[in-house]
């Protein structure tokens, strides 16, 4: 990647979203990260983003509108046409993978993340992967 | 009733039965009629026959006395004595002529007391003057007599009678004779139609009567009927079956005496046509009766059949198609006493059970259905909160062991050794609790059934082996256990899960790390008959052979695997799980003491998995 990627995360989880702070911002020395902790007013925020995000990561589990919800309305909007938005989740049991793949999520990514391999992992969905396999090597 | 016809209708069967057995009646009725027809026929004959027998002979005898009397009218004619007496022969000839003229006499001859032929009156010289001679001798005697004479073809019924004068002495004899022709026959047989008489004398043909003479054409004589004829008998002959397109003639042979001397037969044919036509006609309209009333009884029986069978078949037929379209409600409607009403009533109990019966399953169904329900529901919240479990267990080890991780490289500020030694703890303990999860989930899915495979047609098993063994390495770097590879030739790209492979693998080498504290692990790879066999062979303490079945059922670890501690006593059953949803096979054997050796083998291109259409690479 020549340029650095844009990235934003929906996490309601203050730790959680601590994690990827200290991820992107720290270790990856990203300068555009965009953190929302709810999804309250998602579409005009989400808009108003500039420069605008190249990657989306969305956890499900967020309030008032759950990451199904909110990739629905990402779709809608011209400005994110072609990004990849990926499901940042602790929700890994097949069937809920399959709901995500289903629902039109670009890949997924499970919780709990490793910082290590984190940044090829994202590297690859931005070079256009996608990634399913939710197993961690022990 | 509108109903098309069908030759497989119980109604065309009973009626074509009915109308056989009518078929059969008047074939029976006919032939019997018939064999009556023809007893009678025989009896009638003979009947006949005998009867024209006494009637011939009757009437001949009639007609002898006939002649006699004639002849008799003759010799009282008034004054005939003296004019015999005075020789005045004109004078006789037209007294006697006036006198025979009403009678039916041909030849008159008149014998004088000295049997001299006194005068002749004859229409023809059939017999000889001996005869006449002969005949008005005995009657010279005083007693008038008949006779019979044959010459030149010709038979002759003669009667001779004495002509007294006034002192009582006979003067002369009066002999009168009748030719025995067609007019005598035809007498003979008072002209009756049906009967034809012919007159024999030594089987010769002398006259027949004018009926029908060509009857007699090929007459001819047995020697058998010769041989009674010359015995004088009667012979009835019935009525002999010569030809059977008409109805036989009766024959009967009656001998014919003149002053009781047999001097021919009359041979009698009668027709028995006119008189069986009346018993004939008779038998016919009993025919015709049998007939009408057979085919009253035929249209009785089809309509009986019809109301009494058919109807209510039909009806238990409807009610039947009725239930099978699923109105098990229906009844049939019928209460009569005969086999059809307990026919139907063996349907209506039968209905009322199919009926409680269907009703008593559809509740069961319904049941198990409430049943299968409460199962998946079950199964749903199971899965629910194991999903849950799991998401609500993952988030604060994303943050515990990402934390640390940040802590360890020093992101929050120096560390000592010590510290990330210890820290390093923490993640490996975060790090066993995520495994656990993963394992638990892992055992979920398989239980459910609902694992599935990311299969691939080219995983590199050598690699993944590479990938086991160096994982394997890692974990006894502070023990003395050495790990050797035995690959046996090229191994080939396989058809699988590659991560669940490695999964697969890494238990068991994992498992074997954890048990063994000295000495060696061997693993071994080989191709043969499109599998892939591995073992991985330690020299641990070994299983009993009591717990080698537990190492594959879930939550039972071993009691030597209690005693070492940590694991989850998942990972061999999760094993042996996936090396068969891969359409393989894992085993074990092991001798205490000894060691243990795990086996899986795995088809090259398992029939049983199709790759999954993946978006992207995983």
């Amino acid at each position: 990647m020549t340029t650095q990627p844009v990235i934003l995360y929906v996490e309601d989880d203050l730790r959680n979203r601590r994690v990827m702070e200290l991820l992107l911002k720290g270790t990856m020395d990203l300068p555009h990260v965009y953190l929302f902790e709810d999804s309250r007013d998602f579409v005009s925020r989400a808009t108003a983003l500039d420069p605008k995000p190249t990657i989306v990561l969305l956890d499900i589990h967020v309030p008032p509108h759950n990451g199904f919800e909110m990739l629905t309305m990402l779709r809608d909007l011209p400005q994110y046409k072609g990004i990849p938005i990926v499901a940042l989740t602790a929700s890994v049991m097949n069937e809920e993978v399959e709901k995500l793949r289903t629902a039109g999520f670009d890949s997924i990514i499970a919780k709990p993340i490793d910082i290590d391999t984190f940044p090829s992992l994202l590297d690859r969905v931005l070079t256009g992967e996608r990634i399913w396999n939710v197993l961690e090597a022990r | 009733m509108q109903r098309t016809f069908n030759f497989r209708s119980l109604n065309v069967k009973l009626n074509a039965i009915l109308l056989l057995i009518f078929v059969v009646l008047f074939i029976a009725i006919t032939f019997i009629v018939n064999s009556v027809f023809e007893t009678l026929v025989g009896e009638v004959g003979e009947d006949q026959a005998d009867q024209e027998a006494q009637l011939v002979q009757q009437h001949f005898a009639d007609m002898e006395a006939s002649i006699l009397n004639a002849g008799h009218q003759v010799s009282l004619a008034t004054g005939i004595a003296s004019l015999i007496e005075t020789g005045d022969i004109n004078q006789l000839r037209v007294l006697i002529l006036l006198q025979a003229a009403p009678l039916e006499i041909e030849n008159i001859v008149v014998f004088n007391r000295l049997n001299e032929r006194l005068l002749t009156i004859a229409e023809d010289a059939a017999h000889t003057d001996e005869q006449e001679a002969e005949i008005a001798a005995v009657a010279l005697t005083g007693s008038a007599t008949t006779g019979f004479a044959i010459h030149d073809d010709e038979a002759v019924l003669q009667a001779a009678v004495p002509v007294k004068n006034t002192a009582g002495q006979v003067i002369a004899t009066i002999l009168v004779a009748r030719h025995i022709d067609e007019a005598f026959m035809t007498e003979l047989n008072f002209a009756r139609e049906h009967v034809h008489l012919a007159f024999v004398v030594d089987g010769k043909l002398m006259a027949r009567d004018s009926s029908k003479p060509e009857e007699f054409d090929d007459f001819e004589i047995t020697s058998a009927i010769a041989d009674r004829m010359r015995r004088g008998e009667v012979i009835n002959l019935g009525s002999p079956r010569e030809d059977a397109d008409t109805t036989p003639d009766a024959v009967a042979y009656v001998p014919l005496r003149v002053a009781d001397e047999l001097h021919g037969y009359v041979v009698a044919l009668i027709e028995l046509d006119t008189v069986l036509n009346a018993q004939s006609s008779l038998s016919r309209s009993s025919l015709a009766l049998v007939s009408v009333l057979g085919l009253v009884a035929l249209g009785l029986g089809a309509l009986s059949t019809h109301w009494m069978v058919l109807t209510p078949i039909r009806k238990v037929k409807e009610a039947s198609r009725k239930m099978a379209d699923g109105q098990l409600s229906e009844r049939v409607a019928l209460h009569s006493q005969d086999e059809i009403g307990d026919l139907s009533r063996t349907f209506n109990s039968m209905a009322e059970q199919l009926q409680t019966s269907f009703a008593n399953l559809e509740k069961e169904i319904a049941e198990t259905q409430k049943a299968r329900e409460a199962a998946e529901r079950s199964d749903q919240v199971k899965s629910a909160f194991l999903a849950s479990m799991s998401h609500e267990l993952r988030t604060p080890l994303n943050s515990v062991i990402n934390f640390t991780k940040f802590v360890v490289k020093g992101m929050m500020g120096p560390v000592t050794d010590e510290q990330v030694q210890t820290l390093n703890e923490v993640i490996d303990s975060a790090k066993h609790l995520l495994n656990l999860i993963n394992d638990v989930l892992d055992m979920s899915k398989i239980e459910s059934g609902s694992l599935r495979l990311f299969v691939e047609d080219n995983v590199n098993i050598q690699a993944v082996l590479d990938q086991v063994v160096s994982t394997g390495k890692s974990l006894i770097v502070d023990r003395p256990v050495q790990i050797t590879t035995t690959i046996d030739g090229t191994l080939p790209s396989i058809r699988g899960d590659r991560q669940r492979l490695l999964q697969i693998l890494l238990n068991i080498m994992s498992n074997a790390c954890k048990f063994t504290e000295q000495g060696q692990i061997s693993v071994r790879a080989a191709q043969h008959n499109g599998s892939i066999s591995i073992s991985i062979q330690d020299s641990g303490p070994g299983i009993a052979p009591e717990d080698q079945g537990l190492v594959f059922e879930p939550f039972k670890q071993t009691r030597t695997g209690l005693r070492q501690g940590g694991g989850t006593g998942l990972g061999m059953p999760i094993s042996k799980n996936l090396t068969e949803a891969h359409g393989g096979k894992m085993w074990l054997e092991s001798t205490p003491g000894q060691g243990a050796t795990f086996f899986v083998e795995l088809p090259i291109q398992s029939a049983i998995l199709t790759p999954v259409q993946v978006e992207g690479k995983s």
